[in-house]
Order: structure tokens, then sequence, then C-alpha cells
């Protein structure tokens, strides 16, 4: 299929000559990236996918500014980063945006945890008790495979930072990663 | 994940465990949503082309009033007479302070008719 062969650019620019299709080849590629970033942000799932569309819509209307010559990515998320921020703030929501009491106390002690859904709950409340810019570093780093600099240029602060961030962020999902990976190995 | 955690490459096995906690499920359900919206959202030409015609009306009845005020403008400053001489003017109004506010000296028959005006 021609939009699989192009490249982001590509896509970007024929967005940009207000091509709607090419703009949905990009919403295809991204949207996990894009989901993902703003449930980093907002808990909860509904909130955060509202508020990955917000991200995608923001990015169509200003699609003109996007520069071809740079990474199309970090643009992207760093547009849906802010959406996120946009709608919790709007939200009212507690900046921690930690699990609510119930998921806490359910995810207490992750090496108790031994079902798959527990895991995931388990990992969501560490990454809870994290500062946001830390969950986004590690996020960013860990899973979607950013650079330090890419992630410097989403979050706006120093390279120097986000090394920080990503460090203290994966002492503190230590716990959690132990009871996945002995759940792993029991399910092997 | 190292021991340390200040490792500068990306940790497969942290990030698969959390691609596992982040992942939501149903992102083709997503992608039309999302694509139905952008469709459904008008594109800044289309919202540019929308206020063309409203703009252009707007243009041409400010054109028509600044043309109206510049031509009622143009006709009263036609109709305002020149005073060459502020002599005869004076005479009128008596205004002797004026007298000597003129270009040229006046004309002493309009200086004591001035005077005896008052």
């Amino acid at each position: 299929m021609r939009n699989q062969e192009e490249t982001d650019a590509e896509l970007a620019v024929r967005a940009q000559a207000g091509d709607r299709e090419a703009f949905g080849a990009l919403v295809m590629r991204y949207s996990p990236q894009a989901r993902r970033m703003a449930r980093v942000v907002l808990s909860d799932p509904e909130d955060a996918d509202d508020a990955a569309q917000d991200g995608f819509l923001a990015a169509l209307r200003h699609i003109g500014r996007y520069d071809a010559g740079r990474p199309f990515g970090p643009w992207l998320l760093r547009i849906v980063a802010n959406a996120a921020a946009d709608r919790r703030r709007r939200l009212k929501v507690r900046r921690t945006e930690e699990l609510s009491p119930q998921v806490a106390s359910r995810t207490a002690d992750p090496a108790e945890v031994t079902d798959r859904r527990g895991l995931r709950e388990a990992f969501t409340a560490a990454l809870g008790r994290l500062p946001e810019r830390q969950r986004i570093a590690v996020v960013l780093f860990d899973v979607e495979g950013y650079s330090h600099g890419e992630i410097a240029a989403v979050l706006g602060i120093p390279e120097g930072t986000v090394r920080s961030d990503v460090f203290h962020a994966r002492r503190a999902l230590r716990e959690p990663l132990a009871a996945w990976r002995s759940w792993k190995e029991k399910e092997q | 994940m190292s021991e340390s955690g200040f490792d500068h490459r990306p940790d497969p096995e942290l990030g698969a465990a959390l691609r596992e906690a982040l992942t939501p499920d149903d992102d083709a359900g997503f992608v039309r949503r999302v694509v139905a919206a952008a469709g459904a959202a008008p594109a800044w030409w289309e919202v540019l082309g929308a206020w063309v015609r409203p703009g252009l009306a707007a243009a041409l009845l400010l054109s028509a009033a600044a043309g109206f005020w510049l031509g009622r403008s143009v006709g009263r400053a036609e109709s305002v007479t020149v005073v060459d001489d502020p002599l005869p003017a004076l005479a009128d109004s008596g205004h002797v302070a004026a007298l000597f506010a003129a270009a040229r000296p006046p004309d002493v028959d309009l200086v004591l008719a001035a005077t005896r005006g008052r």
C-alpha cells in the first residue's frame, strides 16, 4: 500500500496540502504512541483517548507549522502531551494524577500480584506515583525508543534533565518490574 | 534493567512491561474516530473560504463609507471661503486684534472703520 511505504515527512507534506488520506495514515501510524502518551498524563482511559484525539486534531490544524526536515513523532507527541495537560487542567484533576484509592490499595504489594490485569494495575499505580515529567521521560525512552535529545525537545528541558528523569523513574519502577519478570517466568 | 538504572540504552524488559500496562485496546476504533472527527473539522482553507464573502461585503461597505466621508470632507472644504485679504472679514467681525496678526499692513481706512465699529 502506498501510505505504508511513505515516510512521515512525505505524508505530512501531503497532509499540509490538504490530503486527508495522508493525515489518516499518520493517525494510524502514531495512534498507539499518542494514546500511550495521553495515558501517561491522564489515568482515565476515556479522558486519555479524548486528549489523544484533541492532539491529533490540533496537529492537523497546525500541520503547516511542521518542519518536514525534522522527525514527526516528537512534534506530534509534544502536541498530544499539551492537549492532555490542557484536558487535565480542565478536568481539575490533581497534578500527580495518582490512581483512585481502590486501585492503589488493590495493588499495594506488586509482589503479591499474580495475574496480568493486576500487573498492569501495579505498573500504572507505580507510574502514577512518579512526577509527570519522569513518567513521560521513561515511557518515551524505554517504550517508544526516542533519544534523550528528542525527549528533551518534546518536554522542553535539557538533555541532562531527561537522563536524570529516566534514571529516577527506572528506580521507582524496579518493584513492579520484578513482579512482572517473575510472572513472565512462571507463565513460560 | 541495569542495577543503577543509569543506562543510556532503552531497557527492553521495562519497555515491554510498560507497553503492556499502557497500550489500550481497539486501536482501529480510535483511528476511525479521529479520522471521522478530522473529516468533520473544517481545514484552515475551508475556514478562510467561508469568510471570503462576508469579508468582501464588509470591505465594500467600508470602502463605500470611506468614499462617502471623503466626498463630504472635500465638498465642505470647497464651500469654505478663502480670504486672501483678511481685512474685509475683519471689518465684518470687528476683531481688532486680528489686524495685528495679518501678513500685510492694513489700509488705514479699514483700521479706523474697525475701531469705530467697536
